[in-house]
């Protein structure tokens, strides 16, 4: 009896450790393979350059590509689709180049446009079927899922309607129908919240951030809604102006900004600054008499009221300092243009 | 219920390495458009096959019946009779074009729906001949099928063989009369649909009907005036094709580079207006 116990510990504790071991390699593997490699990747219309000689990767998993309206995301995906004639550089999706192998990439990946894409006449089930069969999907099969997924996306009862007549929302949803029918290892999601309303946003995000964790679909998500990366994604790639301004793990960009604080303060500024760059601290930029202050690894708010002491100075404001990702993005923004 | 909670579940299928996506695309339009109500319109253009093979039954049947002879003594079943039937048929074969083909791209475009396309394994030319096989389809139901089934109905109601010696050749007629026909008007108006909304299509199609052969009827004096005309060129060619005499003077071989010349130019329009994505700068 005693024998058996130890044999069943025995076995539980080999199917945990093969389990946690295929959690991490999983993680492991998300990390490593690249779902997009750009190399100089540009896409210009007339004389815009959209995508500026981009050099980026999308590792697996979920990935944010953020900028304002007009910074290049749907560029960048139309070009890696082939929607839109490359210029010059080069791109793999999953490994495949999108020049040699280009039939092949339109089949593993799944698009979700920001444009309404719609076949007027056709159902939701029909316009859904009909996506899975340009895809190369059998029929039958076609149909079946066609049920299937928009049941997913919320769009059972209204799957036989004529798409013309869907809300915005709705038609945001079948775009997203008809973009995983075929079950794509790649989907691009362009602007897929817009035009919905908060509840819809809500359950948009939920299906994305489900999709992207419990199957083996990565995810890129085109937006100037930092919100939805930051809820989302593990990665993101920031652009503007079609060039890159940052490419990072979300926790780690934010990260960034961690032990940092804005301080405002009525006196002597210059020798307070002085004061808290011989305390270890490192300025990070002033704005409207308000100074972003890095503390050593070890330090904490104490330090910046000794300075405040020290100098003489009257405290105004003292408060943890960036910490969201749109924070983050309007920072990189103005620093580029600073640089320029 | 939030919608992740409604189990959704990855497809473990297998893609077709080559979709035949030209064919998905004519079957679903054609479909499409059977739903929109080209019934009645089929309907309408079956008179004149009822009435043409109501004609070659009682021309089978003069024998049996005295009273058919005042009807068909003067009918005579020949090249000419498949020709006339295919001319007759214009009307509803204009009617079709415009009805199931004004929307096929001018609907992509207004819906942006280009993408849905072009991001998938779909090519341009998978695109443009399953947009041609729809109105190709409707096209040929009412044209190439019905003066088929004439052309079979008389073979089987002939009492000799000597039907099937003299015409052998008049399927081939038909065929490419039609063929002509439905290359001509079907990428005519894809073009259109491709350059203007569904509405100007149908009208645009009209109006390039019509206007040259009015300016034909008013220059009447310069036969080479019918050069203009797409209508009096497919006629010419066609007149050639079931070994007729042409009925405008001037050269059938010049009237089939008339139309080559409009296939090709349509092509290159289509080329340069089918773009997977519309690019605004």
């Amino acid at each position: 009896m005693i024998g058996m116990k130890h044999h069943f510990e025995f076995i539980v504790g080999i199917v945990i450790f093969v389990q946690t071991a295929i959690l991490i390699s999983r993680m492991i593997i998300r990390e490593v393979f690249l779902a997009v490699l750009l190399d100089k990747f540009t896409v210009v219309y007339g004389k815009k350059m959209a995508v500026d000689h981009l050099s980026v990767s999308f590792p697996e998993g979920a990935t944010g590509l953020l900028g304002v309206n007009g910074a290049g995301k749907s560029s960048l995906i139309k070009g890696l689709l082939g929607l839109v004639p490359l210029i010059d550089g080069s791109a793999t999706v999953m490994g495949k180049d999108i020049h040699t192998d280009s039939r092949q990439v339109r089949q593993i990946i799944g698009y979700m446009p920001e444009d309404d894409c719609l076949i007027p006449g056709l159902t939701g089930v029909e316009l859904v079927r009909y996506a899975g069969e340009l895809v190369g999907m059998p029929g039958t099969d076609a149909m079946q899922r066609a049920h299937d997924v928009l049941f997913a996306v919320g769009l059972g009862e209204a799957r036989y309607r004529n798409v013309e007549s869907y809300s915005s929302g709705m038609q945001q949803r079948v775009k997203l129908a008809q973009a995983i029918v075929h079950h794509p290892k790649l989907l691009f999601m362009d602007e897929p919240t817009s035009g919905m309303d908060p509840k819809g946003r809500q359950e948009m995000l939920e299906l994305i951030q489900y999709i992207s964790s419990k199957f083996d679909m990565s995810i890129v998500l085109a937006t100037h809604i930092l919100a939805d990366v930051e809820r989302t994604c593990d990665h993101v790639v920031m652009i503007h102006e079609g060039r890159a301004l940052v490419q990072d793990r979300v926790d780690d960009l934010r990260g960034e900004y961690i032990n940092t604080v804005t301080i405002r303060v009525e006196g002597d500024r210059k020798k307070f600054q002085e004061i808290l760059v011989k305390k270890g601290c490192t300025l990070l930029g002033e704005d409207r008499q308000l100074l972003d202050v890095k503390l050593p690894d070890k330090g904490n708010e104490q330090l910046i009221l000794k300075a405040v002491i020290e100098t003489g100075v009257v405290l105004r404001k003292l408060v943890p300092s960036i910490q969201t990702l749109e924070e983050v993005f309007v920072k990189r923004v103005k620093g580029q243009h600073a640089d320029l | 219920m939030p919608i992740y909670d409604q189990n959704y579940r990855p497809w473990k299928g297998r893609l077709m390495p080559y979709p035949r996506a030209w064919w998905v695309i004519a079957k679903t339009h054609i479909r499409l458009r059977w739903k929109r109500g080209v019934i009645a319109l089929l309907i309408f253009a079956a008179f004149p096959f009822l009435m043409k093979a109501l004609q070659i039954l009682a021309m089978a049947r003069l024998d049996d019946y005295d009273f058919l002879n005042q009807f068909a003594r003067d009918l005579e079943i020949d090249a000419g009779f498949f020709r006339d039937f295919l001319l007759g048929q214009s009307f509803w074969f204009i009617l079709m074009i415009i009805l199931t083909g004004a929307g096929l791209i001018a609907n992509d475009h207004k819906y942006k729906a280009n993408q849905l396309y072009f991001s998938k394994p779909v090519t341009y030319w998978d695109y443009m001949a399953g947009k041609f096989l729809t109105v190709g389809f409707y096209g040929g139901t009412i044209t190439l099928a019905p003066a088929l089934l004439l052309f079979g109905m008389k073979l089987v109601l002939a009492e000799n063989s000597e039907f099937i010696k003299s015409f052998f050749w008049v399927p081939f007629s038909i065929l490419g009369f039609g063929l002509i026909a439905l290359l001509i008007f079907g990428t005519l108006m894809l073009v259109l649909s491709a350059l203007v909304s569904a509405r100007s299509a149908g009208i645009f199609f009209f109006a390039i009907l019509i206007f040259p052969d009015i300016i034909r009827a008013i220059l009447s004096g310069v036969p080479e005036i019918g050069l203009i005309s797409i209508g009096a060129n497919v006629k010419q060619v066609g007149a050639v094709l079931f070994g007729l005499s042409a009925p405008y003077h001037y050269s059938a071989w010049l009237a089939g580079g008339a139309l080559l010349v409009i296939f090709v130019l349509c092509l290159a329009i289509l080329r340069w207006r089918i773009r997977p994505s519309e690019v605004v700068t």
